[in-house]
């Protein structure tokens, strides 16, 4: 793909990327807790302006589909999928957990396995295990941290992402080597747009939120009373 | 409407051709809502010397969704609110036959309003007038629902507006567009809200309120005697808790003794109905001795909100304003519900007085009237 515009705001940070011809044209990189709704937009102008690109001359647009918070992967889909609609461009969706995983490649031995991990509280942790050319071994899931043992494949790992130090420390009887990754804890659009630059394209659907956890709703008691009779 | 340099004002451009020396201007805003269980999408335009027109109007509700847990789950209406707004735009210009090139301007709910659900709208919404170089309009929901009376009945400012739905109830003068005074305002629970919790005490499905004006149509206004809470304050406020209390006695009681028939359902639901007129009949009369001298000739009472579709209280409200000399203005049941039309009227208006929104503009979930224009 000849140009893209990368986009992510699943955890705590907003960053916007331009790629053009095999390399990115213009970045910009904000850690931030919360605000992505304000900060996203006016980043995007900064990095159009100083790349000189339009709308209409790009070939695709690509965001994070989490799992992040809540809040962010809204933010950020919410944004491409208006960019796409509105451009009548495509949308590549990359995971957030794909993002950081990538960029450790580099820093991996041939046999170890990539575990890329974001702490999700509540004792849990999103988790997903790549292999050293980045192919995924696993899919992307939230497991609990008493349970991460039966996530991870046997052999060397190295950990990467907010969630990292935590996992490492629950796998105590892994027989191999555990390292943890010198590569960013948080996902970067240069690295989504890297990875979306090699993905197909033709789909017209939309990506969705790929949330992981279901939303915090619990079904009402018992009604005070029971429901009128039904009209005859 | 040009201005000295020759330049048109922002965002307004002209079409058609030179009619003697007059030149028609015309404005077509997109509107985008989903602060709550609605995702909407609707498009206005408003030709110079011609009324406004709605040229789409499009409304998914998701009470289904929530129906299972007898209210609105904020997580569940901003995860759906996010895989069909886009759609919902698309079909939006398509039953209007125009593409974005059309649009001058797209505005959003930016608050008050369930904050998940107006990331998404008001995110959607900037990516459009990006991509389109558009002016970007945020709006406030309750502007949108005090503006709907000039977009469906063209009523011109100053008027009084009560306010009256799930999430709201409260007496506005509105002087002017981006003027408005807040007279007084629930200090408990909203008046869809109360029709709703006590339609779910007699075990009515969800939504309530309009389920208990259907049975109140059957029932004894007069057999029980409920409470009318805040009456003849020298206030504008309202208050409904103490009236649902007041109810929740009576249903359990009659549901302790096996006694709650559907008939007893009705004559409750009636009182409580009678009480609610009541209630409102006196804040309103209230707000009309305080604002008439101030809202010319023929001053106007604009009822807007999910609950203005009820019939009982509409009609008492007529009768309000026949005893205090107002005309009832009421838009359309369609656009007194939640929808797009009000937020793209409400964006059209402050476009066409030069108002834009920053890129940056913050979700807002809490964001009261009086204090507002577009940011």
């Amino acid at each position: 793909m000849t140009s893209l515009l990368a986009i992510d705001t699943g955890q705590a940070a907003c960053s916007v990327a331009l790629w053009r011809d095999g390399a990115v044209a213009a970045h910009r990189l904000s850690p931030m807790p919360k605000g992505h709704a304000e900060a996203l937009v006016p980043m995007i102008e900064e990095v159009q302006a100083e790349a000189g690109f339009a709308f209409e001359d790009l070939d695709a647009f690509a965001v994070t589909v989490g799992p992040g918070t809540f809040t962010g992967l809204r933010v950020g889909l919410a944004t491409a999928r208006g960019l796409a609609v509105a451009a009548g461009k495509p949308l590549i969706g990359v995971t957030t957990l794909e993002a950081i995983a990538w960029p450790v490649r580099r820093e991996t031995k041939e046999d170890a396995a990539i575990v890329a991990t974001f702490d999700a509280r509540r004792n849990e942790a999103y988790l997903q295990c790549f292999a050293a050319s980045g192919a995924s071994i696993t899919e992307a899931a939230l497991v609990s941290l008493d349970e991460v043992a039966t996530h991870v494949p046997d052999r060397a790992l190295i950990c990467v992402g907010t969630g990292a130090a935590l996992v490492r420390d629950r796998l105590t009887s892994h027989v191999h080597t555990i390292a943890l990754a010198s590569a960013a804890a948080l996902p970067d659009a240069r690295v989504v747009a890297e990875i979306a630059a090699d993905r197909p394209t033709e789909t017209e659907e939309l990506p969705g939120p790929l949330y992981l956890r279901a939303p915090d709703a619990k079904l009402p008691k018992k009604p005070l009373t029971a429901s009128p009779s039904e009209p005859s | 409407m040009l201005d000295q340099q020759g330049e048109w004002p922002h965002g307004v451009h002209p079409i058609g051709t030179e009619r003697k020396t007059e030149i028609v201007t015309s404005l077509t805003v997109m509107g985008i809502e989903t602060s709550c269980d609605e995702t909407a999408v609707a498009i206005v335009r408003q030709i110079d010397g011609a009324g406004p027109e709605l040229l789409a109007n499009e409304v998914l509700s998701q009470i289904e969704d929530h129906a299972p847990y007898g209210g609105v789950v904020p997580e569940i209406a901003a995860r759906s609110h996010l895989v069909h707004l886009d759609g919902l735009v698309k079909r939006a210009l398509k039953s209007a036959d125009l593409t974005f090139n059309d649009l001058d301007g797209v505005a959003a709910t930016a608050g008050p309003g369930l904050i998940g659900g107006v990331i998404v709208g008001l995110m959607t919404a900037k990516a459009i007038a990006l991509v389109h170089r558009l002016p970007f309009i945020g709006v406030n929901h309750l502007e949108g629902h005090a503006l709907t009376t000039r977009l469906t009945n063209e009523t011109p400012f100053p008027y009084l507006l009560l306010l009256v739905s799930g999430g709201h109830c409260q007496l506005l003068h509105v002087k002017d567009l981006g003027d408005y005074v807040r007279l007084g305002s629930t200090i408990d629970d909203a008046v869809g809200e109360a029709y709703d919790k006590t339609a779910k005490m007699m075990g009515l499905p969800y939504p309530g309120g309009p389920a208990l004006e259907m049975i109140a149509r059957d029932g004894d206004p007069t057999r029980f005697d409920l409470p009318r809470p805040l009456l003849n304050r020298k206030d504008c406020d309202f208050s409904f808790s103490g009236l649902k209390t007041a109810v929740r006695k009576h249903v359990l009681a009659l549901a302790e003794r096996d006694e709650l028939g559907d008939q007893d359902r009705a004559d409750i639901a009636a009182s409580f109905q009678a009480a609610v007129a009541d209630v409102l009949d006196n804040r309103v009369s209230r707000a009309m001795a305080k604002t008439k001298d101030q809202l010319g000739e023929k001053p106007r009472l604009v009822v807007a909100g999910g609950v203005a579709a009820n019939q009982a209280l509409r009609a008492r409200l007529t009768e309000t304003c026949e005893t205090n000399g107002f005309t009832l203005e009421v838009p359309p049941v369609s656009l007194c519900t939640d929808n797009g039309a009000m937020i793209a009227w409400a964006g059209l208006e402050h476009l066409a007085a030069g108002h834009t929104s920053p890129m940056d503009l913050e979700p807002r979930a809490r964001w009261p009237l009086d204090k507002s224009t577009t940011r």
